[in-house]
């Protein structure tokens, strides 16, 4: 994965202008209380966080064990289970089942795995079409940009930029109908 | 803590066990009832440092569900004259952190911006912390942007000067 310069990616969406940050700021803050409200309305919300760290933690000192468990029960139920070492196997591996089955398009759901594999590039490069389902990843994906946080992939774009971005995209999308037809 | 660079002898375990940080030194060894000597007449906010939050933990923590305490707090309404005033954020990092006020300054610096304006918004006019470099950072902000704050440590309030 190519090196992301996170001070330099910060610093240039803080002095962008006087919306974006103010406002990102406020809808992550808005994020917290809505998770301190849930939070308090539950009484053994600690017990089940420390419950739920535990868990964490001995799937990741066990994660041997249950890899192979896991690999041993799908491949019971008919799934083909495929291991990669590293981005450049991992994306080929995909590729060269789409190209298998002669795919030109493909749907992917959330994964910061293949975002940090760069699939997406990869696969566009060599004739796939690939379409994000999640809309934050697919506002990203028409953007350009990697994901600005793991689970709200465009929490940093306003509802402007969405408007906006969406408006050029169907206009790209207008223009080659016309030039098709 | 997860510190186990030098051998962990008894002499070292004594030292590690019986080190304090001069507020939890105050209220859980000495017990500290009142500060006769002490007054403070201004509007004060209080400003814990993460560590002292999160690693000393000498304040409740607003994302935990737990009961409320503030050890500093505590101290500080012993002081005749002190009005504590709650910020909106009142455990929020001041983006001081170390090194990182170098290594991410865009950030530091807005996070201690955000600070100063927080402070300014609930009408304070003093922040005291138990934290120098805290202090020294916010105190540079605010200094810049022109806001009349003071900035003070706590053991300059509790000591009644020198200011």
């Amino acid at each position: 994965m190519s090196k992301v310069r996170v001070d330099q990616n910060a610093a240039d969406f803080i002095y962008m202008d006087d919306i974006h940050q103010p406002t990102h700021d406020k809808n992550l803050w808005n994020a917290r209380m809505k998770r301190d409200l849930a939070a308090s309305g539950i009484p053994e919300w600690e017990q089940m966080r420390d419950l739920a760290s535990q868990i964490k933690e001995h799937t990741l000192t066990h994660l041997d064990q249950y890899i192979e468990q896991f690999v041993t029960e799908a491949t019971k139920r008919g799934v083909i289970v495929h291991f990669a070492k590293d981005d450049i196997e991992h994306n080929q591996t995909v590729y060269d089942i789409l190209k298998s089955h002669n795919a030109t398009k493909v749907v992917k759901s959330k994964s910061m795995l293949q975002e940090e594999c760069e699939m997406g590039a990869f696969l566009e490069a060599r004739g796939i079409e690939m379409i994000e389902t999640d809309l934050g990843e697919r506002i990203q994906q028409l953007s350009g940009e990697m994901p600005s946080h793991i689970v709200m992939p465009a929490i940093h774009k306003t509802t402007a930029d969405v408007a906006e971005l969406l408006q050029e995209q169907s206009v790209r999308i207008q223009m080659r109908m016309i030039l098709h037809s | 803590m997860h510190f186990d660079a030098i051998p962990q002898t008894e002499k070292v375990k004594h030292v590690r066990k019986t080190t304090y940080e001069l507020v939890e030194f105050l209220t859980d060894i000495l017990k500290v009832k009142e500060f006769p000597w002490a007054s403070y007449k201004h509007k004060v906010a209080i400003h814990n440092s993460c560590s002292a939050i999160r690693g000393l933990h000498i304040q409740s923590r607003s994302e935990w569900q737990e009961p409320y305490f503030n050890k500093t707090e505590q101290l500080l309404t012993m002081v005749e004259g002190v009005t504590i005033k709650q910020i909106t954020r009142p455990d929020e990092c001041c983006g001081f952190g170390g090194t990182f006020c170098v290594t991410d300054e865009a950030v530091s610096v807005k996070m201690g911006q955000d600070k100063v304006a927080d402070y300014v918004n609930h009408e304070v006019d003093c922040i005291v912390s138990p934290d120098m470099s805290c202090l020294m950072h916010q105190e540079g902000i605010a200094k810049r942007g022109k806001a009349p704050l003071k900035f003070v440590h706590i053991a300059q309030v509790l000591n009644n000067g020198p200011f």
